[in-house]
């Protein structure tokens, strides 16, 4: 039996080893011992160093291999450990600016860089969410863009109906990614409204119509819609203005007021309104006075016929006065009637006198026919008997009846 | 050997106990990657549109406050109620009518005079500016919500002149429309609060939230029928108003056509009036009242003596027959007339077809043009 150490020859049942004094593995020894002596025996002497040191490197080889592999074992998980937890955080600093770029609008990009980050991690549920996401945003903006090209083409009715139909898909979504889609939403709704409007607005004829258009433009806080409103007011006080004009023209006082009011309450305090309703108000005193003296003229003629009438009707167009071979006065003449309407029971009062000049007597007597119409003439006629003298007859007086 | 036995188990052992920790870092790696969505959270992010529901009570208690009695020097008496921090207050148009100025009462009994700063003539709305309410918080308006159907609603004011009234009820219609000469009330709502006289301009309010959803504007005789008109269609009114304070104010007055004859007859009915009144006039020899149904433009082309000697030789006047058509608010009469005429010597009669144009003048339905054709 040799030392393992050494592999000087032991004595038998030594404990250790002669030369170098190393403890003897007597238990291990003793099965190589058998294979091993003759081996040994057969060795050169010189070659026994050598022999020895390989034998010494064949015998620690199978304590170094586990050792080794363990060594390499461990570098290598903790080399992967940290190149996958760098990986982590590059994924998620590419989530990251995933995620703000997509916040600041710019979604293709934030897909590019979730697509990127995707590869790496494939089973990133918050990635594949935020993709969805992104994807939904892609296409909302796209119906957006859409819907702008429709405002843009003045096909609001279309645009109108897209939007609603945006609206109620991003409706679905609850996460506060959309609001901005929202504000865009009420954008889009806004500048659909005003250019429908703006559209309507050269059928609108009428005030009552614009008014309610107005009401709807007062809604909307956007510059956009005070544009229009000015707009709608102006047309207001352009209807308001023609109406009244052509109120006006017609003597229609009463209804130019009432027109320039009405738009006077939406077009507040506009000056053309307030000028025009103090012409109307001019004009229809000035009518109103026109009238008053027309009628007042009318009046005082009518009151100066009626007094003709009363005192002037009978006009004595000839009258004669003779006295006859008997000596009897003979009066006759034609009278004529002068006034406005028929007269009856036309008498003729007058006074005899002689040659004297002196009162004689007095007569009357009427006039035929008992009626006499506007411009008619009748005749009267009396006899005085035995008057016997020249003399003369002066008619004093006529009296009728009016019809 | 058995050295090596246990080297090589123990080093297979390692590479197995090295791939497998692999294996789990591969799996448990990516797993340690957690970060929440910034995009997508499962939070209801949507703004709260949760209606504060107050106290019945305190509702009553906050808006009576601000409700207020309006009394005109006639003595006519309405409601109002504080809407904005610039002291105005929002009522009826037909409370402040043709009135500059008005007086208005707080309920803690303070008076203040109030200026009509806006008035509708066809919208029962205006806006009293009183000074001594300024910067005092006005009532909630309901800016964009309109009323539904079976809205639980209160309806304050000082019916019959008695201040701090409060009755409730129900949004009992929607979209009445009525006319009330000379307003017209679009799309309001029928209420089932009762309200009387003096609730005029009044606000309806939310019994839920306490704001301001009408203005009571009117009630019928029978029954607990109360309209209101929804505030929302009359804000952009009252606001531009407040803004703008108009420097003259219109004058509310009656339409002029409903006002010239009673009852609803039409322009047609009133221009077969008009001319029989004509011929009347004429029969009775009054030519100053036939002269004066004619219009201006007629009038000012034939003087009255030359209208007078038209009709010397005319007798009497008979109209046998008549027939209006009416345009708008002009009438076409056509009417067949016997007249009697005095000739030199004798009457005879003679038989017209006269065609009379009628339309308004200042109010008044006048005959604007005629022209007449003797039938044989």
């Amino acid at each position: 039996m040799y030392c393992h150490q050494c592999g000087e020859k032991l004595a038998k049942n030594s404990n250790y080893c002669s030369q170098c004094g190393v403890k003897i593995e007597t238990n291990v020894e003793l099965k190589l011992d058998s294979v091993d002596i003759d081996s040994y025996h057969l060795e050169e002497a010189a070659s026994l160093e050598i022999k020895r040191k390989q034998k010494h490197f064949v015998q620690i080889l199978p304590i170094l291999l586990p050792i080794l592999s363990l060594l390499l074992v461990t570098s290598g998980l903790t080399i992967y450990y940290f190149q996958e937890k760098s990986l982590n955080k590059d994924v998620l600093e590419l989530n990251q600016t995933a995620e703000e770029t997509a916040l600041q609008g710019d979604y293709e990009k934030a897909k590019q860089l979730l697509l990127e980050a995707q590869s790496s991690r494939p089973g990133f549920t918050t990635l594949e969410l935020n993709i969805n996401v992104i994807n939904k945003a892609i296409e909302y903006e796209m119906t957006l863009n859409k819907i702008n090209e429709n405002i843009k083409k003045t096909q609001f009715s279309q645009a109108s109906k897209e939007l609603a139909n945006l609206r109620d898909e991003v409706a679905l979504n609850h996460s506060p990614f959309f609001i901005p889609f929202y504000e865009q939403m009420d954008e889009k709704d806004v500048s659909i409204k005003v250019g429908t409007i703006k559209q309507e607005l050269n059928d609108l004829e009428t005030i009552d119509q614009l008014a309610g258009k107005l009401s709807i433009i007062a809604s909307l806080p956007n510059k956009e819609a005070s544009a229009v409103k000015s707009e709608i007011l102006s047309k207001i006080v352009k209807i308001s203005i023609d109406e009244a004009e052509n109120k006006l023209a017609n003597k229609q006082f009463t209804q130019a007021f009432y027109t320039i009011d009405k738009g006077l309450q939406y077009a507040i305090n506009n000056e053309k309104l307030l000028a025009l309703k103090k012409r109307v108000e001019q004009e229809k005193a000035a009518f109103e006075l026109a009238e008053q003296q027309r009628i007042e003229q009318a009046m005082e003629m009518a009151a100066q016929e009626d007094l003709k009438n009363r005192t002037a009707a009978v006009e004595v167009d000839d009258f004669t006065v003779n006295v006859d071979k008997y000596g009897d006065l003979y009066l006759s003449g034609t009278v004529k009637n002068v006034a406005t309407k028929a007269i009856t029971s036309v008498t003729i009062h007058y006074s005899i006198y002689d040659e004297n000049n002196e009162h004689l007597d007095t007569g009357t007597t009427s006039v035929y026919p008992y009626e006499l119409s506007p411009g008619e003439s009748g005749s009267f006629e009396d006899v005085y008997y035995g008057f016997n003298q020249d003399g003369d007859v002066e008619v004093d007086n006529i009296t009728w009846y009016l019809n | 050997m058995k050295q090596w036995i246990i080297s090589i188990v123990s080093t297979l052992l390692i590479f197995g106990g090295g791939f497998y920790a692999f294996l789990f870092l591969k799996e448990d790696i990516p797993k340690q990657l957690t970060a929440s969505s910034n995009l997508v959270t499962e939070k209801d992010a949507t703004i709260p549109n949760q209606q504060e529901t107050k106290d019945f009570k305190e509702i009553i208690h906050q808006t009576q406050k601000l409700v207020v009695k309006i009394e005109l020097e006639d003595g006519s008496l309405g409601s109002g109620f504080l809407y904005n921090d610039k002291g105005d207050i929002v009522t009826n148009a037909h409370v402040v009518t043709n009135a500059k100025e008005v007086k208005v009462k707080s309920t803690d009994s303070k008076e203040f005079t109030g200026k009509v700063i806006g008035i509708s003539n066809d919208t029962d709305i205006a806006i009293v500016r009183v000074p001594g309410l300024e910067k005092v918080e006005p009532l909630k308006i309901s800016r964009s919500r309109k009323a539904e159907i079976g809205d639980e609603v209160l309806a304050l004011g000082s019916p019959l002149g008695f201040q701090n009234t409060v009755t409730t009820g129900i949004i009992s219609g929607l979209d009445r429309d009525l006319n009330i000469d000379p307003f017209d009330y679009d799309d309001v709502y029928q209420i089932s609060a009762p309200i009387a006289p003096g609730n005029s301009g009044g606000p309806l309010i939310d019994r839920k939230t306490g704001e301001v959803l009408g203005i009571n504007s009117a009630a019928s005789n029978q029954g607990t029928i109360g309209f209101s008109i929804p505030i929302v269609d009359v804000l952009p009114l009252i606001e531009a108003w407040s803004e703008t304070p108009m420097t003259t104010l219109p004058n509310v007055t009656y339409k002029a056509e409903e006002s010239l004859y009673e009852g609803t007859d039409s322009v047609g009915d009133y221009a077969e009036y008009v001319i029989y009144y004509f011929y009347e006039s004429l029969n009775l020899g009054d030519y100053v009242t036939a002269y004066s149904l004619l219009g201006s433009s007629w009038q000012s082309t034939t003087s009255y003596e030359h209208f007078r000697k038209g009709y010397i030789n005319t007798t009497a006047v008979f109209v046998e027959d008549i027939t209006v058509t009416t345009e708008g608010d002009s009438a076409n009469v056509i009417a067949l007339i016997s007249a009697e005429e005095r000739n030199k010597d004798s009457s005879k009669s003679a038989n017209y077809k006269v065609t009379y144009e009628l339309s308004y003048e200042n109010d008044q339905l006048k005959i604007i043009s005629g022209k007449g054709e003797t039938l044989e």
